[in-house]
């Protein structure tokens, strides 16, 4: 009898440290990515001028923790960069001569100088670019007294952490300042001040995710479409197993200005006249065929974008599209949102020297995406969930609810423009069971290696036990 | 509070109360001892935390480490303190007073490796049990901790009881087949050789598990594997190991010359004056002459090491540190014992006790 207890504390001290909410491979993530304005041109693969202003963050806790970012006012991720070819190999070139690849020479003298490299950085922890800092022109031209001591005219700043945390900063008095490589596109998209920021990090048992990207008085092809304010802004928040998630986003475009018509944009509804109307609603569809109409000579193209919407990837997103959603179980929260998308041919004036005809620019007005998973507890080891983990399945991330406020309508486009392929509804999270474990035993194996566990322990207590047992 | 003098707290117990007394020291000994290593072991793991598989063997490793040196140290303390007078005989006879001579390397050594057999299958079972459980997730400090506590913990607590058990009994009833050793051959091959090796194979587990998650041939960011990383706490490791085997061997040394189980070659020489025994500054000398040896590791040792030259190059100094120790801790401990100059138990006189 006393053996029989002993075998069964054993086993009940055994059982006692192995909660069900012990540590997944991947226990916190975030993502976050923001802008007021893309641009991207049909010649004929799709490039644009830069991405006005753009924050793109992400903070992993797996094995370790690393975190990631990209802040730029506008950003130089487009291969090219208004209207000339951007190298990004221009710091190994020194653009002293003709662009070479390494060792091949392309024969292409530099698009600009290298000196008006754009205001992008990125920072990666663990690593040497923890915490970069672009300064315009003050860094790039630092060695020029004319501009060594003049304030900067935009500035990017992406700090990577432990913690893990991602803070990104990117501001720039005009996306189109002269004298800057992205001046020409000034012709397309003229702005005043941009900003984006985006703070990534578990802080009190939440992991957030927070983002902002807005611009002012934006004019878009010299005046065909002009803009008030920009602001796109999300939040994702969670807690973790059992706990809370919530996520929330929107984009606010204010006194849009097109054929002579001046409304905004907020929370899926128009506001035109001191008048109020959903965008879905037979007002909103009337008001948007209208002013595509009348915006036809300019060969421009107004649509709505919906929340939460699942949007090309690569044209919007700098990732595979994600999961949209909250998790019930208190793990996942994401979320996005776009405002408008424009499409516009371009004027031969702009399009010259290329001879490609017509020449298209696809202009996305605001964007948002923020997303916080916490498969674990953000402050580290729960004690719920003793002991019966090992009869019980793996915790999934299982049923989801419609976000509040996002009805995952499809977006709303303009039937007067040729229809921009059709956007599916929001993108919920699966209801069907979905491990979150990267390597799971198979049933037999966990069952295998509990028998063989237990012989090992009854085998090593009954040896000790006999010896005990003798000392009386 | 004034605290009791020592030999007021040393006193004789009756062989039940003598072990139930130390084996709640062991448990404490053994809580705070699985809170620094797991707190170790995740503090140096990516994310703070351990794989099922690492914690697996994490678990298997330290029960067989723990009952391995811990097999060493119960005996010997059992042995010395039941002959210095602290446990006194009941009226049943305890632990095995076999035929077999039970300072025979051989035995000394067999009962050790048996002990981490047995703990081994404990161990080893709870991980898999670990690892069925955890089902591919991580483990941190708290799995780490029970785990060591329940694993490691609870084989060497059982251990030390069976150990201390069977030398109290072998100094109540020394086996008739007993013969004595010459010192030196008992000091340096019988006890302190196998004993370099184990701190030697210990600490390279220890090394392993300090440094398995850092980055090798990096040169920035945190936790890589850098020539400062491995050796940055070696004075600790020196002095540590040190400690450790210099207990042991030091008892080992007292409690046999005390059973009249030491010969000493060159008398003359190796025992002191009455009046005064050797001191601990060889122990001084032998942890500088360690650092002094770490010179010549770091020489060796690359820039950037990886896992492999690590683990060995701080089991070379952990085990040179702790052959040098032991040795010299085993010769001390019995000439100055048999000089009359020390107490098998420190501070501890039988005589004393009685007449408080």
């Amino acid at each position: 009898m006393k053996r029989l207890l002993a075998i069964a504390a054993v086993f009940v001290l055994a059982g006692l440290p192995f909660s069900g909410h012990a540590a997944n491979n991947l226990e916190i993530g975030g993502e976050t990515e923001a802008f007021a304005l893309r641009v991207e041109y049909d010649i004929p693969l799709p490039a644009g001028p830069g991405t006005i202003p753009h924050v793109v963050g992400e903070i992993r806790r797996s094995y370790g923790e690393n975190a990631k970012g990209l802040a730029a006012a506008p950003t130089n991720l487009g291969a090219v960069v208004a209207g000339d070819v951007y190298d990004p190999w221009s710091g190994y070139n020194g653009n002293d001569g003709p662009l070479h690849v390494g060792s091949v020479q392309t024969g292409i003298n530099p698009p600009f100088d290298p000196h008006n490299g754009l205001p992008t950085t990125e920072c990666f922890y663990p690593g040497q670019g923890a915490d970069t800092a672009v300064r315009y022109p003050t860094d790039l031209r630092s060695k020029s007294p004319a501009t060594k001591a003049v304030p900067p005219l935009s500035y990017a700043h992406a700090q990577c952490s432990p913690g893990p945390q991602t803070q990104l900063t990117a501001w720039a008095a005009s996306a189109d300042s002269p004298g800057t490589a992205t001046a020409p596109i000034g012709a397309v998209i003229h702005t005043g001040a941009v900003q984006a920021d985006a703070l990534l990090r578990p802080v009190k048992g939440v992991v957030q995710s927070h983002t902002r990207a807005s611009a002012k008085a934006v004019t878009i092809l010299g005046g065909v479409i002009r803009i008030g304010s920009i602001e796109a802004e999300g939040s994702s928040s969670s807690e973790g197993p059992g706990r809370k998630a919530g996520t929330t986003g929107h984009v606010a475009i204010s006194n849009i200005t097109a054929a002579g018509q001046t409304f905004s944009l907020a929370d899926d509804e128009i506001t035109l006249a001191g008048q109020t109307f959903p965008v879905d609603s037979s007002a909103g569809q009337s008001f948007l065929e209208a002013l595509n109409g009348a915006l036809s000579p300019s060969g421009c193209k107004l649509s709505i974008l919906g929340p939460a919407s699942q949007y090309p990837q690569g044209y919007l997103l700098s990732r595979k599209p994600p999961r949209l959603g909250v998790a019930s179980d208190g793990t996942y929260a994401a979320s996005m949102n776009g405002g408008m998308l424009i499409l516009c041919d371009m004027p031969k004036s702009l399009s010259d020297p290329t001879t490609f005809s017509p020449q298209r620019a696809q202009i996305l007005v605001g964007f948002e995406y923020s997303m916080a998973r916490a498969n674990n507890a953000p402050g580290g080891f729960g004690f719920g969930g003793l002991v019966g983990h090992i009869i019980k399945p793996a915790r999934d991330i299982t049923v989801t609810h419609t976000i509040p406020g996002t009805n995952g309508a499809a977006a709303v486009a303009a039937k007067t423009a040729d229809a921009p392929p059709s956007i599916p509804a929001q993108q919920a999270l699966s209801s069907a069971p979905r491990s979150v474990r990267v390597i799971p035993l198979s049933g037999a194996a966990r069952w295998l290696l509990v028998a063989i566990g237990i012989a090992l322990l009854l085998a090593a207590t009954n040896l000790a036990m006999r010896r005990l047992r003798s000392l009386g | 509070m004034k605290r009791p003098p020592r030999r007021k707290l040393l006193r004789p117990l009756p062989m039940r109360d003598y072990l139930a007394f130390n084996t709640i020291i062991a448990v404490v000994v053994e809580v705070v001892q699985a809170a620094v290593i797991a707190g170790l072991a995740a503090s140096r793991a990516n994310g703070h935390r351990l794989t099922a598989v690492q914690t697996a063997i994490f678990l298997a490793a330290g029960a067989i480490f723990a009952v391995g040196i811990g097999s060493l140290i119960s005996f010997y303390s059992g042995l010395s303190e039941a002959a210095a007078g602290l446990v006194l005989r009941d009226e049943k006879p305890r632990g095995a007073s076999s035929a077999t001579d039970p300072f025979a390397p051989r035995a000394l050594w067999g009962r050790a490796a048996l002990a981490a057999v047995v703990a081994a299958a404990w161990g080893t079972g709870l991980g898999l049990l670990v690892v069925a459980v955890l089902d591919g997730r991580q483990a941190g400090y708290p799995i780490l901790f029970v785990g060591l506590l329940v694993a490691g913990g609870g084989a060497s607590v059982a251990r030390g009881l069976i150990g201390r058990a069977a030398g109290a009994a072998v100094a109540l009833d020394p086996p008739q087949n007993v013969r004595a050793r010459p010192v030196r051959r008992r000091a340096w091959l019988e006890l302190a050789l196998p004993l370099a090796a184990l701190v030697g194979v210990v600490n390279a587990a220890f090394t392993w598990l300090l440094f398995h998650d850092y980055a090798v041939g990096a040169q920035f960011g945190a936790h890589v594997l850098t020539e400062q990383q491995v050796l940055a706490d070696v004075a600790t490791l020196v002095v540590v190991n040190s400690l450790i085997v210099s207990f042991i061997c030091g008892r080992a040394g007292r409690a046999e010359a005390a059973m009249k189980l030491v010969t000493f070659e060159d008398a003359a020489t190796q025992i002191p004056d009455a009046k005064a025994g050797f001191g601990v500054q060889i122990f001084v000398y032998t942890v500088f002459a360690a650092l002094v040896a770490t010179s010549l590791v770091r020489f060796l040792l690359p820039a950037l090491p990886n896992l492999w030259e690590a683990m060995v190059a701080r089991a070379f100094l952990a085990a040179g540190t702790a052959f040098v120790a032991a040795g010299f801790a085993y010769v001390r401990g019995a000439a100055n014992m048999t000089a009359g100059t020390t107490t098998l138990v420190p501070r501890y006189r039988p005589a004393e006790t009685a007449s408080a």
